[in-house]
């Protein structure tokens, strides 16, 4: 019981700094886009800018790369450590654009619009997920505690159950309910976004 | 035999080791002592199928090469949107399409880019089928559609000269807003795969537990 609240517990974590890193990369992305659409700053001014007064979560890494001056290895690092789709599309872009041109407004505005609206569904989605899990959780927990208070109570019932054949049996059925449950954990999963694999990764 | 098309799609070993596994052992039937011993018979050339366990054995060889397949498909999918964004950046800032792609493709290690760079090798050998055509080949073998859209936008820019930047940026839009939509597919349907497979996995052996009790009970009268 210990180890599965921790386990719930260190998910719950995981999942929210998740969630606020996403919101970082994506309010990074709108704000270097409002950087560039000025026409006033370019790309390494815009990246200054948010090492400054970016999202707090993201401005050590942007920092990192103002250091080595927007460098693939250290965009390749950040990638690294940030782990996220918008966040290497990010990078991609910058070091797409950095020799060949061309508006990255444009595409960083279309990022945003469709990217938040992905969010918004995947955190529906997921809300939705959870409501499942813990009504598969439910279904499975309650004949379990059912047997709990019939042996609690000693019912006679159960008798059967103290054979060989009944405890096989009663293996195999616990085994069928565990396996069905963990089936319907995996079946609950969202398919993830993939990352962008750049070649100075 | 299994379709060599869906198991190339499925990208695996896995499909592929589970073919021949399966397919062993459904050969590996004892066979009668009859059969053994009976001189007269021909050896059988079979076609197909034969046994239970050998037609089961090609059905779930089936359907984990459509799974795998389905799931590559998906893969294939989501690398393209990003592929497809970088493509209209480098178009944006003046880049012809053919190089714009290729610039793309070359700094990206993603499986698609790999296949998309074989196939634009491929079409600069001499007498060889155009990029364009050879995509939208590749698409219909890998059954995306959006590559295929991807051959129409670039096959339509080389016969008309119309632009390829607002094509690609629409085709990349639309990919994302379909991404969102099979997310809100998956969430309505959450509930739907809890009940049934909770109904059938867990409240049916627990209906078993219960009921054990009572039925060895009415066995054991019965036999006494």
């Amino acid at each position: 019981m210990g180890v599965g609240a921790l386990h719930v517990a260190l998910r719950v974590r995981a999942l929210r700094l998740r969630r606020e890193l996403q919101d970082a990369v994506l309010a990074a992305v709108r704000t270097l886009r409002q950087l560039l659409q000025t026409g006033a700053v370019g790309v390494p001014a815009g990246i200054a800018v948010l090492a400054e007064r970016g999202p707090v979560l993201l401005r050590t890494e942007f920092a990192g790369i103002q250091a080595a001056r927007g460098s693939g290895a250290a965009w390749a690092a950040a990638r690294r450590r940030i782990g996220e789709p918008i966040f290497d599309l990010l990078a991609a872009a910058v070091l797409v654009q950095r020799p060949s041109g061309g508006e990255l407004s444009p595409l960083f505005r279309e990022l945003e619009e469709s990217v938040s609206a992905v969010y918004e569904v995947e955190r529906e989605a997921a809300a939705l997920q959870v409501q499942a899990r813990s009504a598969s959780t439910l279904i499975l927990c309650l004949p379990l505690a059912f047997l709990a208070i019939m042996c609690v109570l000693r019912s006679p019932y159960l008798d059967v159950y103290r054979s060989f054949a009944g405890q096989a049996f009663l293996a195999a059925m616990l085994a069928v309910m565990g396996g069905a449950h963990l089936l319907i954990r995996r079946w609950l999963l969202l398919p993830e976004e993939p990352r962008l694999e750049l070649a100075d990764a | 035999m299994p379709d060599l098309l869906q198991l190339a799609l499925a990208g695996g070993a896995g499909a592929s080791a589970s073919v021949l596994t399966l397919g062993l052992l459904g050969r590996q039937r004892r066979r009668s002592a009859r059969e053994w011993l009976d001189l007269r018979s021909a050896p059988a050339t079979r076609s197909g199928p034969t046994s239970v366990f050998e037609r089961a054995a090609e059905h779930l060889a089936a359907l984990r090469r459509r799974v795998g397949a389905g799931r590559r498909r998906e893969r294939l999918l989501g690398q393209l949107v990003p592929l497809l964004e970088l493509v209209s950046l480098e178009l944006s800032g003046g880049a012809p399409p053919m190089l714009a792609l290729e610039g793309v493709l070359a700094r990206s290690r993603s499986e698609l880019a790999a296949e998309l760079r074989l196939q634009l090798i491929g079409s600069r050998v001499a007498g060889s089928a155009a990029f364009d055509a050879r995509v939208a080949a590749l698409g219909e073998r890998l059954g995306l559609p959006a590559l295929q859209s991807l051959a129409m936008i670039l096959g339509l820019s080389r016969d008309y000269g119309s632009g390829v930047g607002q094509g690609v940026r629409a085709l990349a839009a639309d990919l994302r807003r379909a991404r969102r939509r099979r997310l809100i597919e998956i969430s309505r349907g959450a509930l739907n795969r809890v009940l049934i497979p909770a109904a059938v996995g867990i409240l049916l052996p627990f209906l078993a537990i219960l009921l054990f009790p009572a039925v060895s009970v009415l066995l054991r009268s019965f036999a006494s």
